[in-house]
């Protein structure tokens, strides 16, 4: 039953979302493309103003603006398109259906869960894909690599770190998703106007999980990994020496800013921010559930 | 075993009380009038039994079960609305409802809908608002339910389009099953029902057979519903 609810959920919202997609993926790559051939003729022979004038000057501002707006436009667009799907079928004119199909709330709550989930992750995935095709041609990309590479040889948790960022941004996506979810089902209860319930309910919800955001980290932050931070040798910022490397070697800027204890740090925070969304989530999911459970109301 | 059976049913949103201690039995196999005029509780009372509302007191029962997925399986729903999604395709919701439910007969909704001259081909939004009631009258008799609920399912259409509906309820319903029809238009419905139950205020007024109904009062069911809700 979940699988053939997620099909139809996908069916649904990749109409479109997908447009949006591609859109943004043409834009990103013919931006990157555009600022490659930029840089490699201003290697050639020149600044990139002397190859091409006026024109690809403007270009450039222009292609700049346009990945710019079409990935806001992008990221905007998913997080519409999720949470009206979920307002319309859950407690829209298409609710009639949806909650006469017989599947369970559970079920139609998480299929709509991993639907949402995997477009905002998608999104954020494309965003970086398309950074990433930008450092490609600049070099950029194959310097962080190297720089990465160095520190892991020394014994930075580096490969941790990125672990956990990935994860953090899978939880946090479905627990924003979540969040969206629970204040669309608790705004009606709140105010007679739905709209107007459901924005409350997300104001709400928001302020509670900055309090709780900012009550976690103080009491995490206090102990070890404070003491950790304000130890000697841990200071992130560059003495004389690195300065001097730096200026010798630019490509090793990466692994020169970033001590282990640094990594260590933003491990400690990375998985502290990770717990504190997974906590978040089970109670978006909790108030969610309850709300479609026990205070339906399709009057 | 009742088909649908409620128990003190009560309803209330914020003070105002939809439904109130309303109780009432119905066997399977019969067509039932849900009569009341506008506000009476008819459409409180059929979205419980769907499990779109949660009753404020009391219990509603569907085959001995509460309102949940088990019952879905079993009970066939008309609202009172448009409930597909306007950009889908016809035959999507074919697909839809042979994905979903077990006992929905996609040849008969075919069938059924050929006869209207629509195709599958077509996007809900391109069908005019009697078409897209008719069609949806299509989808939920071409399944061999237990319990039909139809919510209004004459209300706002015109004559014509009433007969057609009519005869498409009385010639695609499963005969095991029970129909319960929820109007206030009682003058074309009366010669197809079995039983009614009269609401008013919330409450269930009155219950009984067509049969019996005229017998005892010696007058229509349409004019004993004049009498009963006279202003």
């Amino acid at each position: 039953m979940l699988s053939k609810l997620v099909k139809y959920e996908f069916k649904a919202t990749s109409r479109t979302i997908l447009w949006v997609f591609l859109a943004f993926a043409v834009i990103a790559a013919v931006s990157a493309i555009f600022f490659g051939n930029l840089v490699t003729q201003a290697e050639a022979g020149g600044t990139a103003t002397d190859t091409g004038g006026t024109a690809k000057g403007l270009a450039a501002v222009l292609l700049f603006f346009a990945y710019f707006a079409s990935m806001a436009v992008m990221m905007i667009v998913v997080v519409v398109v999720v949470i009206s799907r979920f307002a319309r079928t859950m407690l829209g004119r298409q609710a009639y259906l949806t909650h006469t199909l017989p599947a369970s709330r559970e079920q139609l709550l998480l299929a709509k869960l991993i639907t949402g989930s995997i477009w905002s992750i998608a999104s954020t995935g494309l965003v970086l894909l398309s950074l990433f095709l930008f450092s490609l041609r600049e070099g950029g990309w194959g310097d962080m690599v190297k720089g990465l590479r160095e520190m892991a040889a020394e014994g930075s948790p580096i490969g941790q770190s990125i672990t956990l960022l990935a994860l953090l941004i899978v939880v946090s996506a479905t627990a924003g998703t979540l969040m969206f979810y629970a204040a669309i089902s608790w705004g009606p209860n709140l105010l007679k106007n739905r709209v107007g319930g459901s924005i409350l309910a997300f104001i709400i919800l928001y302020i509670a999980t900055q309090i709780a955001s900012f009550i976690a980290l103080l009491g995490a932050f206090s102990g070890t990994a404070m003491d950790a931070l304000a130890a000697p040798g841990a200071d992130s910022a560059m003495d004389a020496a690195a300065q001097e490397e730096l200026l010798a070697d630019p490509s090793q800027s990466f692994a020169i800013s970033f001590s282990v204890s640094d990594f260590d740090s933003m491990n400690y925070l990375l998985g502290m921010q990770t717990i504190l969304w997974v906590c978040f989530g089970v109670v978006f999911w909790l108030l969610a559930r309850y709300m479609l459970r026990r205070k339906l109301n399709l009057a | 075993m009742a088909i649908l059976e409620a128990k003190d049913l009560t309803k209330r949103f914020g003070q105002t009380p939809a439904l109130e201690k309303a109780s009432f039995a119905l066997e399977p196999g019969r067509i039932v009038g849900l009569l009341g005029p506008n506000g009476s509780g008819k459409t409180t009372l059929i979205k419980l039994a769907n499990e779109l509302l949660v009753p404020t007191e009391g219990e509603i029962l569907v085959d001995g079960m509460k309102p949940g997925v088990e019952t879905k399986k079993i009970v066939s729903y008309l609202p009172d609305c448009m409930y597909f999604d306007d950009h889908m395709k016809v035959g999507d919701c074919l697909e839809l409802f042979t994905d979903f439910y077990e006992d929905f007969d996609a040849g008969k909704a075919q069938e059924m809908l050929a006869q209207l001259g629509i195709k599958k081909e077509l996007l809900f939004k391109t069908l005019s608002k009697g078409t897209k009631e008719k069609a949806q009258l299509c989808f939920v008799m071409s399944r061999h339910a237990k319990l039909y609920l139809l919510d209004e399912p004459i209300g706002g259409v015109d004559p014509a389009a009433r007969d057609y509906i009519l005869a498409t309820i009385l010639k695609n319903y499963n005969e095991d099953a029970t129909v319960v029809i929820s109007t206030h238009l009682i003058a074309d419905i009366e010669k197809i029902l079995d039983e009614v139950v009269f609401l008013s205020w919330g409450r269930v007024v009155r219950h009984q057979s067509t049969d019996e109904l005229r017998e005892q009062t010696g007058k229509s069911v349409d004019e004993v519903f004049r009498e009963v809700y006279k202003c």
